[in-house]
């Protein structure tokens, strides 16, 4: 989150917080967005000092050293002890977030995430294509194959024949035909062995029925880390630009096949342009 | 015999076709999931299913208990071949009344073995 947003967040509890006359502070909502998020330090009730309107106006624009003197400076009526707590937690949330690197840790997540799954499905292609050029190639070379298969065999048959109807071939000629009769033969043989591969080559292609379906449930799993990460960044916005997106992203649907659709990006710039308008 | 395949993955069906061939069947055809294969069960007369389990809008599962609900379909021969290798799911399929379970990856012996055996009963 950039320091500009938490800014802006600030001032928005800040509205929020004087538009309140003097509520209980346990039971004042939060900011929208920030509902849940627990106070991770403890409250500034009791903390001695004094706290005017410019105090609060320059507080979001000030590094956390001087924010924390000007908190120090603060008096502790019941409004004013509530915009000193609510200071504190905007502060104390921004301060974690970074310290944790998590703001840009969660964006960059935002962007690998779908990324990841855009190669994973690029692997997915890519087996497909070559598995069924294969497949292809075989069905070519299958039909081939059969037909010297055939051909020999006939061939084969034909030598046997005229060999039968000859009383006395001579030497020279039974030399021939011993020699034809054994390339076909060795023919015939190769073409089945061939046929045997064959098989085994297209059995073989069946890696891509068993990695595609590995490969489509973790497509499954990173959609619905990125769904929940989504959500998480949209919650965490400041909310006025949670508002103009959360109707925008909804529930998401993964990788867009339908090009031209304006309910969804096409490229990893408009990914990044959304996460951007987001404050990220 | 003719022959109906059903499995979202192209590959696997020409596969099977292949094989189908090698072992002389040659009328086949093909179905991408459950629900286009119980709209061609229904339109079109087949003699043998050989089907995936894992497939979307229709799963294998759900195709089989289609096909067994359905009077004019309920003695068709139905080989389920997936990679789906649990027992529950195993269990699953012969609760459904599957003709025969092959897990994936399989061989030709394996295929025609199942396609004898389950053949002669039906016969």
């Amino acid at each position: 989150m950039e320091d500009q947003d938490l800014d802006a967040l600030f001032e928005q509890a800040l509205a929020q917080a004087e538009a309140t006359s003097t509520p209980p502070a346990p039971s004042t909502p939060a900011p929208s967005g920030f509902a849940a998020t627990p106070i991770a330090r403890g409250s500034a009730a009791g903390t001695p000092g004094a706290i005017d309107a410019e105090a609060i106006e320059n507080m979001a624009a000030c590094p956390r050293a001087d924010a924390d003197g000007v908190c120090r400076e603060c008096t502790c009526g019941s409004a004013k002890e509530l915009r000193e707590r609510i200071g504190k937690l905007a502060r104390d949330l921004h301060e974690s977030l970074k310290e944790l690197n998590l703001d840009k840790t969660l964006a960059e997540m935002a962007v690998e995430i779908p990324d990841a799954r855009n190669r994973l499905k690029y692997v997915t292609e890519m087996c497909e294509r070559s598995a069924q050029k294969v497949l292809d190639t075989l069905d070519e070379l299958t039909p081939l194959q059969d037909d010297v298969k055939a051909r020999s065999q006939a061939l084969l048959a034909k030598w046997e024949r005229m060999l039968g109807e000859r009383e006395r071939p001579d030497s020279g000629f039974m030399a021939l035909f011993e020699e034809t009769r054994s390339h076909l033969a060795a023919t015939v043989a190769a073409a089945d062995k061939a046929s045997t591969l064959h098989t085994d080559i297209l059995m073989a292609q069946d890696f891509q029925d068993l990695t595609g379906q590995v490969c489509r449930k973790i497509e499954g799993i990173t959609e619905r880390m990125e769904t929940q990460l989504v959500h998480l960044l949209i919650d965490t916005a400041p909310a006025d630009h949670r508002k103009r997106h959360e109707a925008l992203i909804g529930e998401l649907e993964g990788p867009q096949v339908t090009a031209g659709r304006s309910d969804a990006v096409e490229s990893q710039a408009e990914v990044d342009d959304l996460l951007s308008s987001l404050g990220f | 015999m003719r022959f109906l395949i059903v499995d979202d993955f192209s590959t696997m069906r020409r596969i099977i076709r292949g094989l189908l061939k090698e072992l002389g069947h040659l009328d086949c055809d093909e179905a991408e999931d459950g629900a286009i294969a119980l709209s061609k069960l229904k339109s079109t007369k087949f003699d043998f299913v050989i089907s995936d389990i894992n497939m979307p809008n229709k799963n294998g599962f759900e195709l089989l208990e289609a096909i067994r609900a359905d009077a004019s379909l309920a003695d068709l021969p139905v080989l389920m071949v997936t990679a789906e290798a649990r027992k529950e799911d195993i269990v699953r399929a012969a609760q459904l009344r599957a003709s025969g379970y092959i897990v994936k990856p399989f061989t030709k012996a394996t295929l025609e073995e199942k396609i004898v055996k389950i053949a002669a009963k039906v016969a």
